[in-house]
Formats: structure tokens, C-alpha cells, sequence
């Protein structure tokens, strides 16, 4: 028996070797269609349109994230459908495997989807790898008012559209960053004269990050403490935070790092982690936020803020998204005597983005495609869309103040997200990782590297070096930044900011 | 067998079963007890043990999340996907045991071919199947991606070494005198086959069903990188409701519970036959 | 083995021609072999031959040109793909080491019951059904630190609360839970199954000699278990090293990458870095490594039966 499988082990090394030979010598497997590829500092060459549709029935079909406002975005669907005559199907994919749920269908060239949806980190890789369609052309061939691009904020354009000098996608759902906070807590009279006297400057929303490490220090309370002049019977913590291993936690690590001037990707593309200003920045999360934070947040995405949030177990959020707004804000009915506010983060220097919409290379019919992208992204659904609740990129529906008039609980947050895009745009911030091509894999390791930062896995020297090197290693050398377009000021640069609370939308 | 009397150390073992129950038994009870609360008990601190029942977590995943879709797929994929293979590694299987085809290297072989990490293999499959699914045939066969066709081969191709390995060890067990004496009765080869052999086998090729039908069901990688919304199966369907809101955990455990359970009560029903499957037919159960 | 013989004489159809007994074996196997070999085959080929090659789908280069052994010596030469291989390692140590204890305590304490053997069996097989993709989703939700019922249970005990799968030195112990939860009733029903195959003459012998429990078990009962203990040894852990489905349930890999498995590793080179030329390579050592192991499986499968044979 013993030599019986001795042999079966040779046979079968033997058979691997001759394989492998063959493999070697012999005619290759079929491929996946060729990529198209772009030298650096070629721009990609916007593609013609293909004749009109045979007739026959056609279908747009828009992979997208799932559970996002899936409501409105079926009932945009039928509209469309109606008045077109097009079927348009919706397929949902799970945030945590949009990228690459995506990515194998359009490596694989099949054309199943006729819109993706992409966050801004990927923006640049999928439009290197040409698997998007450059939309300037169908923009330019259709009617302005119909798209109204100008009313998409600039910031927003910049970060999440423009790429090489094409757009390559509009924005329909704006994660951008703020920052939420128990406004009642803050204006509590014991509050702020025990604030005060311990720190020496009046409580009020942070301007900056030490700033919002003392608000967390301080708003730590234990059982037999005491939180607006009443008992305190279980733990209250001083800020949720998002450090689990989820796409979150670097957006909020690097929310602080932006804010000190420091970022992912250097001007001149070597990685920035391990720059003393950079490990300053984490070490602040880690070292002054953290521990004031729930146990909870090690395996925190941005539900379990929210969850903490209402059940009043904590006092503020770091940098947050702020279209989870209308979540946040129905703390008010479930602790009594609650307010939530909305303000940018400290610094306003936090991850400005959205998720876009682009065509796919492979689609089977983009005039028809382009006429849905038109139409979900257009002045018409994305009111509907900001009704219900949603972040709209819209200029003109987010100052509208007829329409935030009444409406603070679906739209509260609109003031502190205009203040935060104008002053992205006003300091031409846009980070370095946006532009370069490596962007979604970088992004990926980021959440990997910045989770073991927060859980001492590593410490926070080690976890930066181990990120530097993936970077590196992802961009094979110097990443390539591709924003000379933006000037020689730009991104992050010392651009001093101070929220001023009157925009807030009070109860 | 003599009266069996309750002694005290019975009271010790029983205790210990009891315990043991409980414990490999209470993870399942919390899934079925969550999927029937109402959402605003399943976030609670401390948990809450008594509640008011409710159907709404399943009318979501149902309704909402179109899980009697994903539910479908699974029944379709993993039955299908089960009876051919069960034919294939019968006729496969008998040639090994009867006939030392190959000389055990051809056998080792099959059980290899399981063993290669699916990522590997996962874009070769993509390419396959992205070919196949263009072709006419393809698509009559529902073949392709995103096409239930894509996962019957798939399972298939998974259970396909297990059930001819499995089954290996029942032919064995069958006399082989049986099958003289009815050859010498003037039958064919394929008759003794299918009047003698298979009947005799029958145990076998429940174990070979339940071990197929049980992986098929609960398969999640290649259901999830093969489809994309029309064919995907409920292990897939599971993990998608994270939404804007939050993880939605009361549907997500009545998805869980439809995943799962069916499972359970099949597993439960056939027993006695899996412990002689799991053990590749070298102890019997 | 070989004694049929070419046609009988007598009633009942039969063929015109006889075919030989090779022809009739190969025919069986074929309708098998064409799917295993065109599905099995054709990617382990182009596995291997991706990983000979310079493979980033998602970049310029998509396909490139033969590297030849580069992406082995990549591999291993780095340090995540040893750290992923070493957690895999630790966790099939704790995993399968508890599994087996645990499992044979459980088997001799159900070999020795009464009443309802057939039930408390039936009952334990039941983690074992569970799609670890959904159910893994399910004791996440029970891991929680907030909501979650072991907490709760904690709590209730007058234990601490422990943030079961955010804390790195508790995470992996917390998978390893998981894991024995599901697979200790594996091992338990086997090695049962073992126990009520032997032959009782050894052991009435060994009472009437008057040999105490201990002599027993060691030089009686855990030698002629042998065989299946180490059957059942290999094959837990063939599949503790392939966990993925709970991990991605779980933990996502996290915190950090504590539980970063070589499977999810992979997931990740393959599918986020879309790098198929190390993800190839790592799966065909990963794939070698499994191969001897299998083997040493059938050897002491091999055993096990002709034990059992020898018994009958």
C-alpha cells in the first residue's frame, strides 16, 4: 500500500512537470480581451458612438449598490421605462464586493452592464483600463438643460467625473464627509462651564482634531457619573467611531491626516505613510480617540455609529458621512431630549466624494445608455432622490432654501455639505490617490493596514510601513499622479478653515 | 439484552449530553428565535429573550429582497446538479471497483482535481462559461454566466470525485458472486448492472445524494462570482442586506434560516447514513 | 477480480457483438471523466500556465509575457503570504487539535448511553448542515459586542464582556469557536461509528483478566482506533486549511488581518488585486501541499477498510 502511493505522488509529479512543459511551450489559454492600454500622459481617446439599436427590445442594465436607496431607484427605473419603452434592470451587489463584481465583468469584456457604479478611488483605474466610455462628447451632443452639469458642485466633478481631461462619470449619491454631534450635550449650561474649566476654551462644535480629542476625553462618562445634570446608569463614551475593517476606517483616519497636511500618496508618488506627520495623525486616532470610543468600534462600519448614536451611548461622531443623516438625526425620537447637529469636520479637510455612474465600454447600447445616465443624474430624479432623503450632488437642490425649508430631517445636513465642497473646491483639495490608477487596490489596502493600526494588531509604525510598502509595491516605484491640471497649489495644502454654526439647520 | 437499569453515573452521562445539546444546539435556537422577532428586539441591549413573534423578516426577504428567486436557484441547481451526478459516479464508480480501471491512479486523480483553491480557477471558469454562454448550444442549455445551467456543471464537477470515492467503497461491499451467478443466468453486463448492483447500493447512493445535494446547497464562492442577479442562489442572497440603514438583522436571519434549515431537517432525517459518508465508507455508520 | 467471461449462454437479450470487459469499464467511466477531465484539466492548465507569467488583468499589461519560475519565488519570498500560511496553520492546529479531543470525549460519552443514542445523534449533525457563508453571518450578529447574545450571557453569568471578534488576541479564538461548534459533531460521529465496529472478544477478554479502564483504552481501544483517528485527523484538517466562506462571514479577514487566512489571502490577490499570476502560483503550492496530504489520507483510509474488512 505504502509503495502504491509513493507512486501515485511520483505519477503525479511527473504528470505536473509534463504539464507545466506544455503549458510553457504550448498554445496559451484564450485570454480575456485585450485591455486597452494608455502610456503615461496619454489621454484616452473618447470612442465614437456605434450606430443606432436593431429594433428590437433593449435593455440598460445598471449594476449598483445594493440596499442604497433601492426604492428610489426602482421607481426612477419604471418612469424611465414607461416613457421610454426600454426595460432597465437593477442589480444590486453588496458595497464590500462592488469592485470587483464589477471589474471581472468588464476584464471579461462581457458587456453585462450597461452602468457601473463607481466610488472615486476606482475612478482613475477603470478609466485607465478603458473599461468606461469618456462621456464628454455625449455631453457636449446633449441638450444642457436636460443635464445641467453645471449644477453638479465642482468639487464633485473634479473628484468623482474628470480624469486626464474627460469625464467619466456623473454623480448621483455623495458620501462626502462631515461631522455629527449631540448639539444638546454642547449647549448644555453645567456642560460648557465644566468643559471650560477643565480645558481653558469654551465647549463648541472642534476646529480641530486636538480639539475634538478633548470633547471625546471629556464626554467619557461611567456609571455614577453625572451627563446633563442627571445620573448616568451605563457607559457613555465620548465618540463612535468607525476602526473595524471595513472601506470606513480610512476615510476617517485620512480625514485627520489631510487636516495635518500629510497624505496617502506624496506630490512626488511615493507613499506618505510613514512621515512623522502622517504617524502623528494616526497616533492621534489611536492613541486620543480611541479609547473613549465604544469596545464596539473595532468591528464598526458606519451602522454602528449610527446604532450608538441613538441609543445614546455616545457624544460625537470624527468624520462622518453625512448622508447618513437622516439615520442620525432620528436620535431625537429615540433619546429623549436629544439634538443632532451637523458641521464639517475639523478642518474641512475630510474625503470628499461620491459614488458615479459610468457606461462600460462593452455596453451594448450607449445612446440609450447615455439617455438613462442622463436621466437618473438630471435635475428631475435627483430632487426625488433628495426628498427622500438622499445626498444629492446637486448645487441648486442643496442651497435651495425653499426646499430645505420644512424639511430639516431629510435634508439637514445640506448646509454642512456645501461648506464642505466650497471649501474643497475654494482650496483646490483633491488628494493624490484619487488620480492614480492604482487607486482601487490601494484603497483596499488601506482599510486592511489602517484596521490593524486601530486593533494593536500592529502598531501603528509597523501597520504604516506595511501600507508604504503595499503602495509601492501596487504602483511597482512612484505611483503616477496625473493632476498637473490643478496647478501648483493644490491638495492638501495649509488652507485654514472655521465652520460657522449659523448654516446649521436647527429643530 | 439484560433490563438496562439507570444508574448513577447514567444520570452524570445524561447530564453531560444534555449540556453538550445545549450548546451545539443554542446558536441554531438564536438563529430561528432572531429571524421571528420584530427588528426594533433584535438590536437590543441586553438581548431579549421573549418576544412577540412576527413574519416580517420574512416578508422583506421575500418580498423585498427577492429571496423565493435565490430560493429557486438553489432547489434547481442542487437537485439537478445531485441526480446527474449521482448517475455518473455510479456508472464511473462500479468501472473502479469492478474493474480496477485505471489502477487506483485515475481514481486519486478525480479526488485531486478538488483540491486546486477556487481562485485559481475561478477566471478559467469565468472564460469557460462566458464562451459557452455565447454559443447557441449554450444558450439552450442555459449555460453562461449568470445562467443556472453554469452552476448544475459546476456542482456537478465539485461532487462528481467525493460521490465516485464514496460510492467506491459500496460497490465493494457487494459480493461479486452476486453478479456472477446472475451473468451465468444469461443477463447482460448493463442488466446485472441496474437489476443486482445499484439496488444493492441503494445506501450508497443516498449518502452520495445527501453529500451532494448538502454541498450544492451550501456552495458561496463560485455562485457568487458565476452570477450576477437572475441565477444567484441563497447562500449569496444571505449576505446582501447591508444597506444604507444599516445591516438589516432580522432579515438577514430569516434568510439565514431558509439557507439553513432545510439542510438541517434533510441531515437530520438521513443521519445514519452520513457518518458512513463522512468517513469515506472506511467506518460504517 | 477479473472473472467474467465473454457471453453466457442461455435466455435474455444480449449484445450481438460482445464487447471486452476494458471497452465495457472504459465506457462507464467515461461520461464522468470528459466533465472532470475538460473541467478540472483545462484550468488547472491555464492556472499553471498564468502562473508562468506576468499576470495584472486590471492593469496595461493584462496577459504578459512568461516570467517563468518569478512567481514562485515571489511567493515565497513574501512575508504577507507567509504570515496568511502561518495563521492558517495556527488556526488548524487549535481548531483540529480541540476538535478531536473534544470529539472522541463526546464519542465515548455517546457510546456509553442507554437510551436515545439515535436521537442525541441525530441532533448533532445538525451544525454540520449550515452553509457556513450564512450561518457564520448569524454568529457575527451573536459576537457582537452591543447586541450580541454571548455577551448578554456573559453579563448575566457575572462575566466580563469581551469584544469577541474585534479584539486580535480574541479573534481567532472566536473563529476557532465557530469552527469546533460545526465540526466537533464530525469527529464525534466517526470516531462513534469506529467504536461500535470493534469486535468485543478483546475487551469481555480484557475484563475477565481484570485490566483497569485505562490499560484498556491504551493498549486496546485507541490502537485499534488508529486508523480512523487518523482519518478523521487528516480530513479536518485538509478542510481547516481551505477556510474561507467563514472568515468573509465573520471578520472580513480583520481585525487588521489577524484572521487573514491563506484562502482569503488569495481572495484577495486574485479578485481585489486581480494579480493572477501570484494567485496562481500560491495556489499550485497550496494545491501540492494538499495533494500529499490526500494521500496520506488514502493511506490511512486504505487502512481503516481493510481493518474493517479484516474484522468482518
Amino acid at each position: 500500500m505504502k509503495t502504491k502511493v509513493s507512486k501515485l505522488v511520483a505519477v503525479m509529479v511527473v504528470l505536473g512537470m509534463l504539464v507545466a512543459g506544455l503549458a510553457a511551450c504550448g498554445t496559451p489559454a484564450p485570454p480575456p480581451p485585450p485591455v486597452e492600454t494608455l502610456a503615461p500622459g496619454e489621454t484616452p481617446e473618447p470612442t465614437t458612438p456605434p450606430p443606432p439599436p436593431p429594433p428590437e427590445e433593449v435593455t440598460i442594465t445598471w449594476a449598483t449598490i445594493a440596499g442604497f436607496y433601492t426604492d428610489w431607484a426602482e421607481e426612477v427605473a419604471r418612469e424611465f421605462e414607461e416613457e421610454t419603452g426600454w426595460n432597465v434592470e437593477v442589480v444590486d451587489i453588496d458595497f464590500s464586493q462592488l469592485y470587483e463584481k464589477q471589474v471581472i465583468e468588464m476584464v471579461g469584456g462581457t458587456g453585462a452592464y450597461d452602468i457601473i457604479t463607481y466610488d472615486v478611488g476606482w475612478k482613475a483605474e477603470f478609466a485607465n483600463s478603458g473599461y468606461l466610455l469618456a462621456l464628454d462628447d455625449y455631453i457636449a451632443a446633449s441638450d444642457p438643460e436636460e443635464i445641467q452639469f453645471e449644477d453638479i458642485h465642482p468639487a464633485l466633478v473634479e473628484a468623482s467625473c474628470n480624469w486626464k481631461g474627460n469625464t467619466w462619470g456623473l454623480p448621483f449619491y455623495t458620501f462626502t464627509m462631515g461631522y455629527f454631534y449631540r448639539c444638546d450635550l454642547f449647549e448644555d449650561p453645567g456642560e460648557m462651564a465644566a468643559f471650560e474649566a477643565e480645558y481653558g476654551y469654551p465647549l463648541d462644535v472642534p476646529q480641530d482634531y486636538e480639539q475634538l480629542a478633548d470633547i471625546a476625553e471629556f464626554f467619557r462618562r461611567q456609571p455614577g457619573d453625572t451627563l446633563k445634570g442627571e445620573a448616568v446608569t451605563d457607559e457613555f463614551y465620548g465618540i463612535g467611531l468607525m476602526a473595524g475593517r471595513f472601506p470606513h476606517v480610512q476615510d476617517e483616519m485620512m480625514s485627520i491626516a489631510w487636516t495635518y497636511d500629510e497624505d496617502l500618496i506624496k506630490d512626488d508618488g511615493t507613499p506618505g505613510t510613514t512621515e512623522p506627520g502622517f504617524l502623528d495623525a494616526v497616533h492621534l486616532y489611536v492613541d486620543e480617540l480611541l479609547p473613549y470610543a465604544p469596545p464596539g468600534a473595532l468591528t464598526s462600519a458606519y451602522d454602528e455609529v449610527v446604532g450608538q448614536m441613538r441609543q445614546g451611548l455616545i457624544a460625537q461622531t470624527a468624520a462622518f458621512y453625512l448622508d447618513q443623516w437622516p439615520n442620525m438625526v432620528k436620535t431625537e425620537d429615540e433619546v429623549p431630549g436629544s439634538e443632532i447637529c451637523a458641521a464639517t469636520a475639523p478642518g474641512a479637510h475630510t474625503w470628499v466624494g461620491a459614488l458615479t455612474l459610468g457606461m462600460t465600454a462593452d455596453g451594448k447600447h450607449p445612446d440609450e445608455t447615455w439617455e438613462f445616465l442622463k436621466w437618473i443624474t438630471g435635475p428631475e430624479a435627483q430632487r426625488k432622490f433628495a426628498e427622500g432623503g438622499g445626498s444629492t450632488c446637486r448645487v441648486s437642490i442643496l442651497t435651495d432654501e425653499e426646499f430645505l425649508e420644512g424639511r430639516r430631517l431629510a435634508a439637514g445636513a445640506f448646509p454642512a455639505l456645501m461648506e464642505v465642497l466650497d471649501h474643497a473646491s475654494e482650496c483646490n483639495f483633491y488628494p493624490n490617490y484619487y488620480y492614480v490608477p492604482q487607486g482601487g487596490k490601494i484603497y483596499d489596502e488601506e482599510t486592511a493596514w489602517f484596521s490593524s493600526a486601530t486593533s494593536g494588531e500592529y502598531s501603528v509604525e509597523e501597520a504604516m510601513a506595511n501600507l508604504a510598502e503595499a503602495i509601492e509595491r501596487h504602483c511597482d516605484g512612484p505611483c503616477e499622479i496625473p493632476n498637473d491640471h490643478l496647478g501648483a497649489d493644490y491638495s492638501p495644502v495649509p488652507c485654514p478653515y472655521t465652520f460657522d454654526k449659523s448654516v446649521q439647520m436647527r429643530k | 439484552m439484560q433490563a438496562k437499569t439507570f444508574t448513577m453515573a447514567d444520570l452524570i452521562r445524561y447530564t453531560l449530553v444534555i449540556a453538550i445539546l445545549i450548546l451545539f444546539l443554542f446558536p441554531i435556537y438564536w438563529m430561528v428565535t432572531t429571524s421571528f422577532k420584530p427588528p426594533p428586539d433584535i438590536l437590543t441591549r441586553p438581548p431579549k429573550w421573549t418576544f412577540q413573534p412576527t413574519l416580517t423578516n420574512y416578508v422583506y426577504a421575500f418580498e423585498e429582497a427577492n429571496f423565493g428567486l435565490f430560493l429557486k436557484n438553489t432547489l434547481i441547481v442542487s437537485v439537478i446538479s445531485t441526480a446527474i451526478v449521482i448517475v455518473l459516479a455510479s456508472l464511473a464508480s462500479y468501472s473502479f471497483a469492478r474493474y480496477n480501471t485505471g489502477a487506483g491512479h485515475l481514481m486519486f486523480f478525480f479526488l485531486t482535481t478538488r483540491m486546486m483553491p477556487a481562485i485559481a480557477v475561478i477566471i478559467p471558469f469565468f472564460v469557460i462559461f462566458k464562451g459557452i454562454g455565447e454559443t447557441s448550444i449554450g444558450q439552450a442549455l442555459s449555460l453562461g454566466l449568470d445562467r443556472p445551467g453554469t452552476l448544475v456543471v459546476c456542482y456537478t464537477l465539485f461532487n462528481l470525485p467525493f460521490a465516485i470515492w464514496l460510492m467506491h467503497s459500496f460497490f465493494q461491499d457487494i459480493p461479486v458472486e452476486l453478479e456472477d451467478s446472475a451473468r451465468l443466468d444469461g443477463y447482460s453486463r448493463l442488466q446485472v448492472l441496474w437489476r443486482v448492483v445499484l439496488p444493492l447500493a441503494a445506501p450508497g447512493i443516498a449518502v452520495t445524494a445527501i453529500f451532494s445535494l448538502i454541498f450544492s446547497w451550501n456552495e458561496f464562492l463560485f455562485a457568487f462570482l458565476l452570477t450576477r442577479d437572475v441565477a444567484r442562489t441563497i447562500t449569496v442572497g444571505v449576505a446582501g442586506f447591508w444597506t444604507h440603514r444599516g445591516i438589516l438583522w432580522g432579515p438577514l436571519s430569516a434568510a439565514a434560516v431558509v439557507c439553513v434549515v432545510p439542510m438541517m431537517i434533510f441531515a437530520l432525517v438521513l443521519q445514519r447514513y452520513i457518518v458512513r459518508g463522512l468517513s469515506f465508507g472506511a467506518v460504517r455508520g | 477480480m477479473d472473472e467474467a467471461t465473454e457471453k453466457a449462454p442461455g435466455a435474455g437479450r444480449k449484445p450481438k457483438r460482445a464487447m471486452s470487459d476494458n471497452l465495457y469499464a472504459v465506457l462507464l467511466i467515461t461520461p464522468a471523466s470528459i466533465i472532470i477531465l475538460f473541467f478540472a484539466l483545462f484550468p488547472l492548465l491555464y492556472a499553471i500556465n498564468l502562473s508562468l507569467r506576468h499576470v495584472d488583468l486590471t492593469s496595461a499589461v493584462g496577459i504578459g509575457p512568461y516570467v517563468g519560475l518569478e512567481n514562485f519565488r515571489f511567493a515565497l519570498n513574501d512575508k504577507f503570504f507567509w504570515q496568511a500560511a502561518r495563521r492558517t496553520i495556527i488556526f488548524a492546529i487549535g481548531a483540529v487539535t480541540s476538535e478531536m479531543v473534544l470529539g472522541i470525549a463526546i464519542a465515548f460519552l455517546l457510546n456509553q448511553l442507554k437510551w436515545f443514542q439515535g436521537i442525541v445523534r441525530s441532533l448533532l449533525i445538525l451544525p454540520l448542515a449550515a452553509a457556513p457563508a450564512a450561518v457564520g453571518l448569524v454568529w457575527r450578529y451573536m459576537y457582537h459586542p452591543d447586541f450580541g447574545v454571548y455577551n448578554g450571557i456573559m453579563s448575566m453569568l457575572g462575566l466580563p464582556e469581551r469584544n469577541w471578534l474585534g479584539d486580535v488576541d480574541l479573534v481567532m479564538p472566536s473563529v476557532i469557536v465557530f469552527d469546533i461548534w460545526q465540526w466537533t459533531p464530525f469527529v464525534a460521529l466517526i470516531v462513534l461509528a469506529g467504536l461500535q465496529s470493534l469486535p468485543k472478544e478483546p475487551f469481555e477478554a480484557a475484563e475477565l483478566d481484570g485490566a483497569s479502564t485505562w490499560q484498556v483504552l491504551r493498549r486496546l481501544t485507541f490502537p485499534m482506533l488508529a486508523p480512523v483517528l487518523t482519518l478523521v485527523f487528516v480530513l479536518r484538517t485538509i478542510d481547516a486549511i481551505r477556510l474561507y466562506d467563514a472568515i468573509v462571514s465573520l471578520t472580513h479577514g480583520g481585525p487588521g488581518t489577524a484572521t487573514e487566512t491563506l484562502t482569503y489571502y488569495l481572495y484577495r490577490l486574485g479578485m481585489k488585486f486581480f494579480r493572477l499570476d501570484q494567485a496562481s502560483a500560491i495556489s499550485l503550492l497550496f494545491l501540492y501541499v494538499t495533494i500529499i496530504f490526500t494521500a496520506v489520507a488514502l493511506r490511512s483510509m486504505m487502512r481503516a477498510q481493510a481493518e474493517r474488512a479484516r474484522r468482518a
